[in-house]
């Protein structure tokens, strides 16, 4: 071979590989999605979908069998008693049989990524897709029953009551679906909706945290503000009720406690490090994990109980059960630490390695 | 650093853009045209650099010296670093604007990535560079990702008659390729292996190009589109697009007359008497074919001269 055609093909790949390095590789980059049940803890990260034993951190199974570079993950799973559902960065949601990580059904019609979780109710599953639209599945076998579309991302996993879908948006709408799929109301909030709105326990109030820094609290009958509470910085991830208390976090990192009814102040803490997951339960106390690795326990009066520091970074809010708190980092350590509900480190694992 | 000094502002800009227009395709297409006018300048000293190593290469002194010192590497570097001192040409001359521009162009790409942000990780990240006395993030971000048919953070494909058409990914192909060709300089003698390269790029640059606008998100195709049109823009502008490269029955013309400067002016006259050519004036090909009607019939082929 010519030596100039050796310069040629040696130019044109390390063209090629330049220019793949530009490419973001998976389209876009995430944190892991975590789930978990009794026994056992799902994650969905790059090319898989792991199911780990929860005492022990060990991959039971992954799914799919080899790695691709289109089919990624990064939704939450959504769990139930005998199937996983999630959604891929290929468009595509699947169906996983809960013991053995086999592919039960794939539904392919969507026109965007899957980054948020689902939510299901007897028998039908509704999944948030990048495109805007809320897919109702037929949760037997993946068939569409209907769609529902917004203007932007649906990250923010929708909530189910009283037969009425509250579904938070990027497009700064908050609606209030039907089941089959019929906007009852929407009430448009001057931020995104990134992280999933909580309910009260008789589903009368809806509360929403959004990006233009603020808590918000809807009348689920008529979508009107009840109240809304100022925060220093933009509001991302989970939030809970606890004793009629309503606790969430900002992006500077603080903790803030709210009065469900009334939305007054309650108490406020910082942690002095961004939040962007939210606030994970563990029974008689909270978790938040700081962007920086920290998790920091809390009771329901702000009361620091323990905290942990870990190498790397934290995006989602923790999950944790009756006995173990979970959480997934990136560009650290290991991907998924286990703890007790004391903050004794169990476990670490990154599945795959 | 890199972050600081170059994507965060640039990021900043084409928010701001889009904070004006309302539109991120636009904003996409303003901003490209924004930057890239912004290194025209560079662009210019770039050309004009590349033109006079262009001309010096049809010097008979410097093609001389090629023949003379060719199993001499090191002496050959010497007379060349000469010929340019006394010439007063810089070698670099034609690098440094090109590398000056480069990172602002991989920026330029960056920013636009980064702006699309479509995960929560990555409009985190966005939302933390922005400089809120220019922006309202709040009321900005996420930015609407629509654009005529497109989804900008979407593979594009544009359904005709049930048949999804990736038309943004052929653009980009017939672009790439045009831009290619029309910057392609002239052949210049005792420089087949350039001539060579340039060919092969022509054809793996628009491939490569548009395989990435194929599969990457379509924001980034709009951005690869709007780059390659303003460049074949800004060539045939400043008068150096090779338009014969793409006409063909222009080059088969003007072909037998470029073959005979190159001929001629390889070996035509003495080394002391010969001039450099003015390259901002005159084409490079035009003045080699004036010297080599005059002196095709006298001449020998270079070959024989050695």
């Amino acid at each position: 071979m010519k030596k100039s055609h050796l310069l040629l093909i040696t130019l044109f790949i390390g063209l090629t590989l330049l220019m793949s390095a530009c490419m973001p590789g998976p389209r876009v980059v995430d944190a892991p999605g975590l789930s978990m049940d009794d026994t056992d803890v799902f994650v969905s990260y790059s090319s898989f979908v792991y199911s780990l034993d929860a005492s022990k951190g060990t991959v039971n199974w992954s799914y799919p069998e080899q790695a691709s570079t289109q089919i990624v993950f990064y939704a939450p799973p959504l769990v139930t008693d005998d199937a996983v559902f999630i959604g891929d960065l290929a468009n595509e949601f699947h169906k996983l049989d809960k013991a053995t990580g086999q592919e039960l059904w794939g539904y392919p019609g969507a026109e965007g990524f899957y980054l948020g979780q689902a939510a299901i109710l007897d028998g039908v599953v509704y999944a948030p897709n990048n495109d805007g639209t809320l897919y109702a599945l037929d949760a037997e076998n993946g068939s569409l029953l209907w769609t529902f579309k917004t203007g932007h991302y649906l990250w923010a996993q929708p909530q189910i009551m009283n037969d009425v879908i509250y579904l938070g948006s990027m497009d700064h709408f908050v609606y209030a679906i039907s089941l089959d799929g019929q906007e009852i109301w929407s009430k448009e909030l001057s931020g995104a909706v990134t992280g999933a709105p909580i309910l009260n326990e008789d589903g009368s109030m809806l509360f929403v945290g959004s990006l233009d820094n603020e808590m918000i609290a809807l009348d689920t009958a008529s979508g009107e503000e009840v109240w809304t509470f100022g925060t220093s910085q933009s509001v991302w991830g989970t939030s809970i009720l606890a004793d009629g208390r309503l606790i969430f976090t900002d992006s500077a990192g603080t903790v803030y406690a709210v009065d469900a009814e009334s939305g007054e102040a309650l108490w406020q803490t910082s942690t002095s490090a961004e939040i962007v997951g939210g606030v994970s339960s563990i029974g008689d106390g909270f978790v938040v994990a700081t962007k920086e690795g920290q998790l920091r326990a809390f009771d329901f009066d702000g009361g620091a109980k323990w905290e942990a520091s870990l190498e790397g970074e934290i995006y989602q809010a923790p999950v944790a059960n009756n006995d173990l708190l979970v959480t997934g980092l990136i560009n650290g350590g290991e991907l998924v630490y286990g703890f007790n509900l004391t903050g004794v480190q169990l476990w670490s694992t990154t599945p795959g390695k | 650093m890199w972050q600081t000094i170059i994507i965060q502002p640039f990021t900043n800009i084409l928010l701001l853009i889009n904070s004006l227009v309302h539109n991120f395709g636009l904003s996409i297409i303003l901003f490209t045209i924004l930057i890239r006018l912004l290194t025209h300048p560079l662009t210019v000293q770039q050309l004009k650099a590349t033109k006079t190593m262009q001309s010096l290469q049809e010097d008979p002194r410097y093609i001389k010296m090629q023949e003379k010192y060719k199993n001499d590497k090191d002496k050959l570097a010497e007379e060349q670093m000469k010929l340019y001192k006394e010439l007063g040409i810089n070698p670099m001359g034609s690098c440094l604007p090109l590398l000056i521009q480069l990172p602002i162009i991989l920026g330029l790409y960056q920013s636009v990535i980064k702006a699309m942000a479509a995960s929560p990780l990555e409009l985190f990240n966005l939302e933390q560079i922005v400089y809120p006395r220019w922006i309202n993030a709040a009321n900005l971000l996420p930015l609407n990702n629509q654009f005529l048919w497109m989804d900008l953070g979407q593979p594009e494909r544009l359904t005709i008659f049930g048949v999804a058409l990736p038309v943004l990914a052929i653009l980009v192909v017939l672009t790439t390729f045009l831009q290619s060709k029309l910057v392609q300089p002239p052949a210049t003698p005792g420089n087949d292996q350039a001539a060579m390269v340039n060919n092969s790029m022509s054809l793996y640059m628009p491939i490569l190009m548009g395989f990435m606008a194929y599969s990457l998100a379509s924001g980034l195709a709009l951005y690869f589109l709007v780059s390659n049109i303003f460049t074949i823009g800004q060539y045939a502008l400043l008068g150096r697009a090779n338009w014969r490269n793409i006409i063909p029955f222009q080059k088969k013309e003007d072909a037998p007359k470029a073959g005979a400067a190159k001929a001629g002016a390889a070996k035509a006259v003495p080394a002391k008497n010969v001039q450099i050519v003015e390259p901002a004036k005159t084409p490079s090909s035009k003045t080699s074919g004036t010297t080599s009607s005059s002196n095709k019939k006298k001449r020998p082929p270079r070959k024989q001269h050695k």
